[in-house]
């Protein structure tokens, strides 16, 4: 069963890291995906780009309203997602509880959506 | 460049449609989102794509003084939430935006554009 | 710097970072280079005298610092890459720049784009295309010189972060971008004829500066009615700069202006670049506008105005043009159907104008004790010295002192 990790932080507390600091994550996040690749579980994963570096789309009334910024401030942004295919829930949120932003921030879980007919 | 587009949508209402009103809602729909993968991949035939269950089953996990902690609901307390996502590798911008458009979500709700950051 | 010398700069510097633009890919880089090359010129030129081609002195200069500098660069990703195109641009320093492609152009979409906050695209028009300085920018929009140079900073990283690219729109999109191009135009010509906060009603160089860009986008853009028609807009509105103001600093209505103060070289001229541009035969709410200032300009019949303005709201509606047209059917006698059509106006609520709009219409049909309220919520909307004294007098003359 698939599921989308959503990893939440803080994007100040990311920005103040020192290049050492921020080293020592990526490092951190190198080990948890070779744990998940390892394990079998890991279907994909990303880093996305600050919130200074998104870009919002709508359509009303035919018309495209292209915005600066995310969809919503969220003190704690959307900044990486982790897609894995686990045997349950409970495994996911085990997964998940070991992401480095569970620890600094929170980490969304959402299983992914299966059409039952196909 | 990577492409992550987000499809962002109030879910408040999908807790009060039985079985049925979801399921020809989202016959209803199908074509769109159809021609939207296929437009997708024209532009990049490795795209890949996930919806995701309603945001009312969403766990959020942190570690809390050591401890894990699991809470029900989704992480942002906002009227949209995140209802799937595309991932392709876009020529730049403006097509991201051309694509985001075309998904239905975006009449009704929101398609965030973020970059992904390569290392 | 003579100002002759400041001339060829101001010319020089968007072509010259539209073209390190197009080999480097990134607008930021472009700029370092650009920049460089300038300094160069300010302590070579006077020594050596200014080259046959500023243009391609530059950019020859540029391209040879850039090289340099990438050579220096130990880590830098593309820096291979980036120096093979360097080393094949045409390197003359006296070579007819006019056989470089005009970048110019595809350098006015990218600072305008929509995926830039609009303060971005405004702040990053005025230095990468108006070439003018961080600090004169700052100044003319009144912030701090370190918050306008980061908000460069910031944009510039935005359009490589984002990948906005570095173009022209391809003639599918150009429907909807080169209303963003106008849009950013007519916001740095706004903010030069009525500054939002602080005493000068009127920032001339912005103006100047507005109404240049616009000339040049007529001049890389033909074909394109609607930029003609923001350049007659802005000709025709900036004719009235001198009649605008009072002697002593107080803000003086259309109506009661001395005439005798308007440009007429710039009405003229806008009467003609309008004239062309409706010669295209494709209208446009730019077109429309410019028409109605034109109708003000030659005392056209108020009715014929405020006609314009029922089309221009029927081809562009907005809050803001039925505003316009309200005020424009009162000024034609109608009054109450003017306040009629102001009611009905929405989303509008924090506008200063509208309140001030909405007080002169009740004030004309005697309702006294309404239009001092609507005075009093114009005021609270606007820091502008001049309109807040002509607002005060206002409700001075109802008999209702202000705030």
């Amino acid at each position: 069963m698939e599921f989308l990790a959503l990893l939440h932080a803080d994007e100040d507390v990311w920005e103040r890291m020192s290049d050492a600091e921020r080293e020592a994550a990526y490092e951190q996040y190198g080990e948890f995906t070779q744990a998940v690749r390892a394990a079998g579980v890991y279907v994909s994963g990303n880093e996305l780009g600050p919130t200074s570096s998104a870009t919002t789309v709508r359509v009303r009334e035919g018309r495209q309203l292209v915005t600066d910024g995310p969809y919503a401030e969220v003190k704690e942004a959307l900044g990486g997602y982790y897609l894995l295919d686990c045997a349950s829930l409970e495994d996911a949120l085990d997964w998940a509880a070991r992401i480095p932003a569970a620890s600094h921030g929170a980490v969304e879980v959402r299983p992914v959506y299966v059409d039952q007919e196909a | 460049m990577q492409y992550a587009l987000l499809v962002y949508s109030d879910q408040s209402s999908w807790a009060e449609l039985d079985a049925d009103e979801a399921a020809r809602r989202r016959a209803e729909a199908m074509p769109r989102w159809l021609a939207v993968f296929d437009e997708i991949g024209k532009a990049d035939p490795d795209y890949s794509a996930r919806e995701l269950e309603a945001a009312s089953e969403a766990k959020v996990v942190r570690i809390v003084d050591g401890e894990r902690v699991v809470t029900d609901g989704p992480f942002a307390e906002t009227k949209e939430q995140i209802g799937g996502f595309f991932l392709a590798t876009l020529p730049d911008l403006d097509e991201a935006i051309r694509l985001a458009s075309l998904v239905p979500a975006s009449e009704y709700g929101s398609m965030e554009i973020r970059p992904i950051v390569e290392r | 710097m003579t100002s002759a010398v400041e001339a060829t700069f101001r010319e020089e510097w968007p072509r010259a970072v539209a073209i390190l633009t197009r080999v480097l890919g990134d607008l930021a880089l472009a700029e370092d280079a650009v920049q460089d090359a300038f300094a160069k010129a300010i302590e070579r030129w006077p020594r050596d005298g200014e080259p046959r081609s500023p243009g391609a002195w530059i950019v020859a200069t540029a391209r040879n610092g850039a090289i340099d500098r990438l050579r220096r660069e130990q880590t830098f990703a593309r820096k291979a890459e980036l120096i093979a195109r360097l080393q094949e641009m045409p390197a003359e320093e006296d070579a007819d720049v006019s056989a470089i492609p005009d970048e110019r152009l595809a350098l006015l979409f990218t600072c305008c784009h929509p995926a830039l906050g609009v303060e971005a695209r405004v702040a990053l028009t005025l230095r990468e295309v108006a070439g003018l300085a961080t600090p004169e920018i700052a100044r003319a929009f009144l912030v701090p010189e370190r918050t306008l140079a980061q908000r460069l900073v910031r944009a510039k990283r935005r359009v490589r972060e984002t990948g906005i690219p570095f173009r022209v729109p391809p003639d599918h999109l150009l429907p909807e971008r080169v209303p963003d191009v106008l849009r950013v135009l007519y916001l740095v010509f706004n903010e030069g004829y009525a500054a939002t906060a602080g005493d000068a009603l009127v920032r001339r160089d912005l103006c100047a500066e507005a109404i240049r860009l616009a000339k040049l986008l007529c001049v890389l853009m033909p074909d394109e009615p609607e930029a003609f028609g923001l350049l007659a807009l802005l000709l025709l509105q900036d004719s009235r700069r001198d009649a605008r103001i009072g002697r002593d600093g107080e803000l003086v209505l259309l109506a009661d202006q001395d005439r005798s103060l308007w440009d007429r070289a710039a009405i003229d001229e806008g009467l003609r670049v309008l004239r062309h541009a409706e010669a295209l035969r494709r209208p446009g709410p730019y077109q429309l506008q410019a028409a109605i200032a034109a109708g003000h300009a030659e005392g056209t019949d108020p009715r014929l105005i405020a006609d314009v303005y029922a089309a221009l709201e029927r081809l562009d509606p907005s809050p803001i043009v039925t505003l316009n047209r309200a005020v424009a059917i009162a000024l034609a006698g109608d009054v109450p159907g003017g306040l009629a059509l102001l009611d009905g106006v929405e989303g509008l609520d924090t506008y200063s104008y509208l309140h001030s709009a909405r007080a002169d219409l009740l004030r004309r049909l005697g309702r006294t004790e309404e239009a001092a309220a609507s005075y009093r919520e114009a005021l609270a909307l606007t820091d502008n010295a001049p309109e807040r004294r002509f607002l005060e007098r206002r409700l001075r003359e109802l008999g209702r002192g202000g705030r």
